[in-house]
């Protein structure tokens, strides 16, 4: 029945409600021989099994999604769900799991096979019946357990498609409070960004699964249930039940499927997506064309890790954002206040899939923590535990006067290392441990920036006027011009597919490059000017390939590497200047 | 409370034989054919039903360290009881489980013949004591453990085995020691110390050829042989001490297995290791308090004083609903006597993964343990450890209705021998006196270990590999080229980190008081901005075996030293290590040097010299130790070096700190249009998506292979100085000294006599330094000597160092002065006539009346006489030397400073 490649919407329902009474039939019919390796080898046949059913995407949107929000109404347990989230833990306990147990009945000698997979639930034995812990046909297999919660920052277009999207929003807002404590541990202390609705499971995995990266994004498959967990044990809350998903398969979550709805990019589209997505920018930066090239540039970076050094990756800085006039709200947690700062997150979150604002207000600066730490083998997310890709907005308009404690210290310091080496430390007992990452960010601030970012960009007076402009009017969220939702869609995509595009330098232009390069230190040396350095070489490198990839270009060209020196030749005049003019 | 506790009967003579009976079918009886050893296709017994209840009872007396936790529903047990001797190990279930993980792979017997009751433990006892012949060959059944087999075996092990099994590979040992057995004399010790334990070394099982099959089975079964090995253990004792009292010892000899031929990684552990002994490698990051767990319920009746005690069964006590004196019988009036009961230490704790054996970006897995009586806070939290233990599974719910599956398991280890790795042996406890005390062969390794376990094992076909490495003539270029590859050029700054990964060796000489002379070799790096210095730092500290990365900006006094905290559980203060300590035996990278608080900076200078931090904070003084060698980098004060000035005014460091470096780099921009085409071209390949031809052949070494030989290095070579290295030292030396006379007499001729211009080049710290690098570089080389090669290359590199780092800018001389007192001999004569002229100003002031004027109309009045700029710096350290020679004093401080000339002193 699986093979067929249409499949039934019945039939893909009796897998959504009753996921276990497949996996049981499934099991009776393929694993009539009960040894180990059948039994190891189920999980790959269960995985395959429901991957055909859910190959396309019709049957796929048959699965609901997970939200703890609905938890105890919508969802029931043992049914199917579906969850994109974030590896918050991937190692919260290990737990061995008896697959397959020999029951056996005390007064007739007969014996059975109870096989139980994809569930923490119980087989309950009639009376007379009881397991055979000695048999030898008992099965045990192992199963990671982790702990994701939905994730952080991710914006709201690529929420999965529901039916009443808006509605449920609405009620995990209120509800997911409530939900967390009545069951499960507190986990408040498990999610990045504090004060944000979220879901969050236990995922178990079973061979041939394994549990993914810290951090990393998943779509997970599995079967819904409140269960137990091992480690809990330990903590002394043994009786609180989980909300726990069985994968059944998961795959990891890239942002070029998250909307799959238009054809693929052409590469000679790639000139009219690049202007619509340039003029769209630049209307949003109050007309300032330079700063929206860089904005533009800083979205399509990434990091690439060659050898030791880490490449490609355009932290910005747009200085000139003026100062909210609002007075301090007290605890505004992870919002911006700003509306020049919320201008510009708001139309950012239009185009990336996940992004987060860290507003440096001192008070969260001291308060909160940026870097996960784990204690006693639970992992604590702090603000900067997010997925690969996401974008980060620091907003230093919000800092005032005041001292700066010691966790705040160590928390600019965490970003300022997650800007450089794009690392962020995890804070193990007695042992820090550097991950990777491959975070964007963008400070806006109105003098230069307390970070060291890879290029500042001052705004030109018209922009600063058209965001000064904002601060008066309260109502500034509904001046941002509702994109049309076709072009929106298509930014989207140029933006994704340009950003993991193969590039090259070709070595006529490489040579072109180096030569450049020492003349132009030999003659700022002659003149008794600064010299050029490597930092900045690196730059206008960095600069000159996101402008090959803005246009669809897999190899700079001279004139991408022209056009490269031009902007930045035009950046640092403007700095010069307002320097100039601010002093 | 331990009179029952105590009373636990010893070799099985007494009342917990009586268990025996309800288990007769426990034990297999096979027919006396040859039992085939290995592989072992022994069809594995199983009895069925009625031993169900009685599993497990047994668990009474003072346990081996791994008594029952929590139990499981008990099935058949496989328990073997020695009269009441260390029962603990095995737990109905977990037993099985390892049991039936074997009886998968090997071929089943039909389950007719299961049940046949053999002959049990106690009588086989019985008549071995008894000298009687045995008829039948007997196993565990589920096991291949044949009772008689082992105890034989082991009794011999225990009896014969001598350092001559296995002899260390370089040992001082006359043949009567060889020859010696070493455990009777370790039994000795047992008894003299009282600490009932033997550490038995898995390894010396295996070495000794009629013990050989013991490793195998008791990995296999921990839980059948450990205790047939403490029985064993325990007549053995009695044999050599008759008199000895067991029970007043209260603890039974017990035997610590340890030192396993294969170390499981943590997260390989699986199903198919469930009851075998594991040995796995760690951290300990949490310990619980001690937990005491009831073995035995003492019960009394309120009536009428009937008493009853209950032992623990399946990690439940099932208290008496009603009397049991027939007199009585009242319901609910039995009530527990805690003071009457018998308890025993229990501690869980965690153990981490250490980042050594953390896939690429993963997180570290952990794993429960859980420790009895003596093993209970034998190590702390931080200690890195490795754990023999026993790998075990237990339900998720504890005591369930019985009518269900229980599906979910946890798992952990029950602890049977904790050795701590690595350095750091600040406590001696009852386990680690133990572990010194084990034989001698254990003790060549222990040596070994202390060394530096942390990174495995280096298997030997990777040692072929390094010592292949290491006969290669370009080894340093090669090393050097692969540190940073991404950062072009450089190349004696390179070779400088290089040595100091390596490091040199650390002196302890035995002569009383003399001073421990660190091995550690500091780095500096100064130098213009964007010449990457930040990316050699963090390419030096993804190298270093162990090391923190820190910058000075961001980190204040207590993120780099030791601070004390109060630990939010215990309410108690804690030292909590920072960067400097957390580093100990590693690098400590700090960026940004310069931008640190000079409080820091002061706890800087004891680590650099002394490698120790002294802490004195909330009622807590004691000194930890931070034998780091430290990586800096600065920056010159104005962003850009100056190249008019010493490197003293350059950068914003005290002199002081800035001599305590061995090596100082200064990495200048330069111009050089050949090289900055290649740089160029260097970092256009990187991002080009394509990898980097590099100009030379030199081939590269892999970051973790690199680190891999660095560990190995470090770990394994100890090189001394050959009398021609001596030499050439002392030559290397003196050359150094002599340099200043030299280049002095060349470059200015005769109006700069070497002797008088009163220069040092060298001191005894470059002598230090030298003899550090040449030893880091044998290191390197593995050779276990220092050799005159060794010391050219790290004379050459500290001449580069102090050429580019201690020269008088405005001689072009090299003054190590400059680096010491920050002022160099020209300055001291400018300095001289500068206070002079002075001294003459002031004196014509004060016979003007004026008294007090500002610091800064001073110097403009100083400067109207010179026909040069008079660099404040050395007005500053004339009027400091004036006010120390009383001339003048000085009022308030910064812009606002007067200075008051005091008339008496003129």
């Amino acid at each position: 029945m699986a093979s067929s490649t249409q499949v039934a919407p019945e039939l893909a329902l009796e897998y959504v409600h009753s996921p276990l009474r497949v996996i049981h039939k499934l099991y009776d019919e393929h694993a009539s021989e009960t040894d180990d390796s059948s039994v190891n080898n189920f999980g790959k046949l269960a995985q395959e099994h429901f991957q055909t059913v859910f190959a396309n995407s019709d049957s796929l949107k048959h699965i609901p999604v997970y939200d703890q929000a609905k938890v105890p109404n919508e969802l029931k347990s043992g049914s199917l769900v579906r969850f994109r989230c974030m590896v918050q833990d991937p190692s919260y306990g290990e737990e061995l799991h008896l697959t397959v147990a020999r029951v056996l009945n005390t007064e007739t000698g007969e014996t059975q096979q109870k096989f139980s997979q994809f569930t923490d639930m119980e087989h309950t034995l009639s009376d007379g019946w009881e397991v055979d812990y000695g048999s030898a046909h008992n099965v045990f297999t192992e199963k990671e357990v982790a702990y994701c919660v939905s994730i952080p920052g991710q914006s709201a277009w690529t929420q999965l498609d529901q039916k009443d999207n808006l509605e449920s929003a609405m009620e995990a807002m209120s509800l997911t409070g409530a939900a967390d404590g009545s069951h499960g541990a507190d986990v408040s202390v498990k999610y990045p960004i504090p004060g944000t609705a979220y879901s969050a499971a236990l995922v178990k995995f079973y061979a041939p699964n394994t549990a993914p990266k810290v951090s990393s994004a998943i779509d997970v498959i599995g079967i819904y249930e409140l269960g137990r967990n091992a480690k809990a044990q330990d903590s002394g809350n043994e009786d609180k039940l989980w909300p726990c998903i069985h994968a059944i398969y998961y795959s990891e979550l890239q942002p070029q499927n998250l909307n799959s709805m238009l054809p693929e990019l052409q590469i000679n589209d790639y000139p009219s997506r690049h202007h619509m997505c340039l003029s769209h920018l630049t209307s949003v930066l109050g007309g300032d064309d330079l700063a929206a090239q860089y904005l533009l540039l800083h979205l399509l970076s990434k990091t690439v890790r060659v050898q030791d050094a880490k490449v490609g990756k355009l932290s910005l800085n747009l200085i000139g954002i003026p100062t909210s006039d609002q007075e301090q709200t007290a605890q505004t947690g992870f919002n911006l206040t700003n509306p020049a700062s919320k201008w510009i997150s708001d139309a950012i979150s239009q185009l990336v899939p996940y992004n987060v604002s860290i507003p440096f207000d001192l008070k969260l600066l001291n308060k909160s923590t940026f870097l996960p730490s784990a204690e006693d083998g639970d992992l604590q997310a702090g603000a900067l535990q997010l997925v690969q890709g996401t974008e980060v907005i620091c907003d230093e308009t919000c800092l005032s006067n005041g001292t700066l404690e010691e966790r705040g210290v160590r928390n600019l310091h965490a970003v300022q290392t997650a800007i450089i080496d794009q690392q962020v430390t995890y804070l193990y007992p007695f042992q820090p441990i550097e991950m990777p990452t491959n975070l964007r960010f963008l400070v806006l601030s109105t003098g230069k920036s307390i970070l060291h970012n890879d290029c500042d960009v001052y705004l030109s007076s018209s922009a600063k006027q058209f965001f000064k402009s904002m601060q008066g009017s309260p109502s500034a969220e509904q001046q941002l011009r509702p994109l049309d939702p076709m072009h929106t869609e298509q930014l989207r995509q140029y933006l994704e597919c340009s950003r993991h595009m193969e590039f090259s330098i070709p070595q006529p232009v490489s040579d072109l490059i180096s030569n450049e390069y020492a003349q132009a230190r030999r003659a700022a040396h002659k003149e008794g000017k600064k010299m050029m350095t490597q930092e900045e070489l690196a730059l206008t490198i960095t600069v000159a390939r996101l402008v090959s990839i803005s246009k669809g270009e897999v190899e700079l060209s001279l004139t991408s590497w022209n056009e490269a020196v031009e902007l930045e030749r035009c950046r640092r005049e403007r700095n010069v200047q307002a320097k100039g003019s601010s002093n | 409370m331990s009179g029952e506790h105590s009373s636990s009967p010893v070799l099985g003579h007494d009342s917990d034989m009586e268990d025996f009976s309800g288990r007769a079918d426990e034990y297999n009886t096979l027919p006396a054919t040859p039992m085939p050893f290995s592989p072992p296709p022994l069809p594995a017994g199983r009895a069925q039903g009625g031993a169900n209840r009685q599993a497990g009872v047994a668990s009474s007396s003072p346990q081996l360290g791994f008594s029952d936790m929590p139990s499981m529903p008990a099935g058949p047990s496989s328990q073997l009881a020695m009269g009441g001797m260390a029962m603990g190990y095995s737990e109905a279930l977990s037993s099985q489980l390892g049991s039936m993980t074997m009886d998968s792979q090997r071929g089943r017997r039909p389950r007719g013949e299961l049940g046949f009751g053999g002959q049990m433990l106690s009588s086989e006892l019985g008549a071995m004591e008894g000298g009687a012949k045995p008829v039948e060959i007997r196993t565990i059944w589920g096991t291949v453990v044949q009772v008689r087999d082992v105890m034989a075996k082991f009794k011999d092990f225990l009896q014969h085995f001598a350092a001559v099994h296995r002899p260390p590979a370089e040992h001082t040992m006359t043949e009567t020691e060889l020859q010696e057995p070493v455990y009777p004399r370790l039994i000795r010790r047992m008894h003299e110390t009282e600490i009932m334990q033997l550490n038995v070394d898995a390894q010396n099982l295996r070495a000794f050829a009629p013990s050989q099959r013991l490793y195998r089975l008791v990995v296999d079964y921990p839980q059948e042989v450990l205790p047939i090995m403490d029985y064993v253990l325990t007549e053995q004792y009695l044999e050599q001490f008759p008199d000895a009292n067991l029970e007043l010892a209260q603890a039974e000899p017990k035997v610590r297995v340890y030192n396993l031929s294969t170390s499981t990684n943590m997260r390989d552990l699986n199903p198919s290791d469930i009851d075998k002994l594991v040995s796995v490698r760690g951290m300990l990051v949490r310990a619980s308090g001690v937990i005491p767990d009831m073995q035995k319920a003492f019960y009394r009746c309120v009536q009428c004083e009937w008493t009853t005690t209950v032992e623990l069964d399946k990690g439940v006590i099932s208290a008496p609903t009603q009397c049991g004196n027939s007199g009585c019988l009242k319901k609910d009036a039995v009530q527990l006597m805690p003071n009457r009961s018998a308890y025993e230490d229990k501690q869980l704790a965690r153990l981490q993964e250490t980042p050594e054996v953390i896939p690429d970006g993963q997180t570290p897995h952990t794993v429960t343990l859980v420790a009895h009586s003596e093993l209970v806070d034998v190590a702390r939290p931080g200690d890195r450890l490795e754990v023999t233990g026993i790998y075990r599974g237990e339900p998720v719910r504890i005591n369930p209705r019985q009518r269900t599956v229980q599906a979910v398991y946890r798992t952990f280890i029950d602890v049977v021998h904790v050795r701590r790795l690595g350095r750091g042996r600040v406590q001696r406890s009852t386990a680690q006196g133990l572990d010194e005390a084990s034989a001698v062969v254990d003790q060549q390794r222990e040596a070994d270990d202390t060394h530096d376990a942390r990174d495995g094992e280096f298997s030997e076909s990777e040692t072929a590999e390094f010592q292949r490495w290491a006969r290669d003539p370009r080894l340093m270029d090669i090393l050097a080229q692969s540190l940073a590859p991404s950062i072009h050029g450089l190349d004696d700054v390179k070779r400088g980190l290089l040595l100091q990964l390596f490091g040199g060796v650390r002196k302890q000489y035995e002569r009383a008081g003399a001073p421990r002379s660190r091995g550690d070799i500091n780095v500096l790096l100064v130098g213009d901005p964007g010449v990457s210095k930040s990316q050699l730092l963090s390419a030096v500290h993804a190298l270093a075996p162990r090391g923190i990365y820190t910058s000075g900006k961001g980190s204040s006094a207590v993120g780099l030293t030791a601070y004390i905290t109060r630990d939010p559980d215990t309410r108690q203060l804690v030292l909590e290590s920072g960067a400097l300590v957390l580093s100990d035996d590693g690098v400590c990278c700090i960026d940004e040097f310069d931008k640190m608080s000079d409080s820091t900076r002061s706890v800087l200078h004891e680590v650099m010299e002394q490698q120790t931090i002294s802490i004195a904070k909330a009622g807590i003084i004691t000194s930890l130790n931070a034998r780091c060698s430290i990586l800096a980098a600065a920056n010159p004060v104005d962003s850009k070096w100056n190249r008019q000035l010493s490197i003293v005014e350059n950068i914003n460091l005290p002199p002081t700190l800035v001599s305590r470096f061995d090596l100082v780099f200064i990495v200048l921009d330069s111009i050089d249009e050949d090289s900055d085409r290649r740089l160029a071209r260097h970092i256009v390949g990187l991002y080009a998506d394509e990898p980097v031809e590099s100009g030379d052949s030199l081939p590269q070494v892999p970051i973790h292979k690199l680190t891999r030989y660095i560990s190995y290095a470090r770990r394994s070579v100890r090189p001394e100085i050959s009398d021609d290295a001596a030499d050439a030292l002392t030559a290397a030396y003196v050359d150094l000294r002599r340099l200043g006379r030299d280049a002095g007499a060349t470059t200015s001729g005769a109006v700069q006599q070497a002797a008088s211009s009163g220069r040092v080049t060298a001191t005894a710290r470059q002598l230090e330094s030298m003899i550090r690098m040449a030893e880091a570089h044998a290191k390197m080389r593995l050779s276990s000597s220092v050799e005159p090669l060794d010391v050219e290359i790290a004379a050459k590199l500290m001449r580069e160092a102090l050429r580019e780092s201690a020269t008088d800018p405005r001689t072009g001389l090299i003054d190590l002065d400059l680096l010491n007192t920050g002022f160099a001999a020209s300055d001291r004569r400018q300095l001289d006539a500068l206070k002079h002229e002075t001294r003459t100003l002031l004196v014509a002031a004060s016979q003007e009346g004026a008294s007090s004027s500002s610091y800064q109309s001073w110097l403009d009045r100083l400067n109207e006489q010179s026909y040069s700029p008079i660099p404040p710096r050395l007005f500053d350290q004339v009027v400091r030397e004036l006010q120390t020679e009383g001339v003048i004093s000085l009022v308030g401080s910064g812009r606002n400073m007067q200075i008051v000339i005091k008339q008496a002193a003129i």
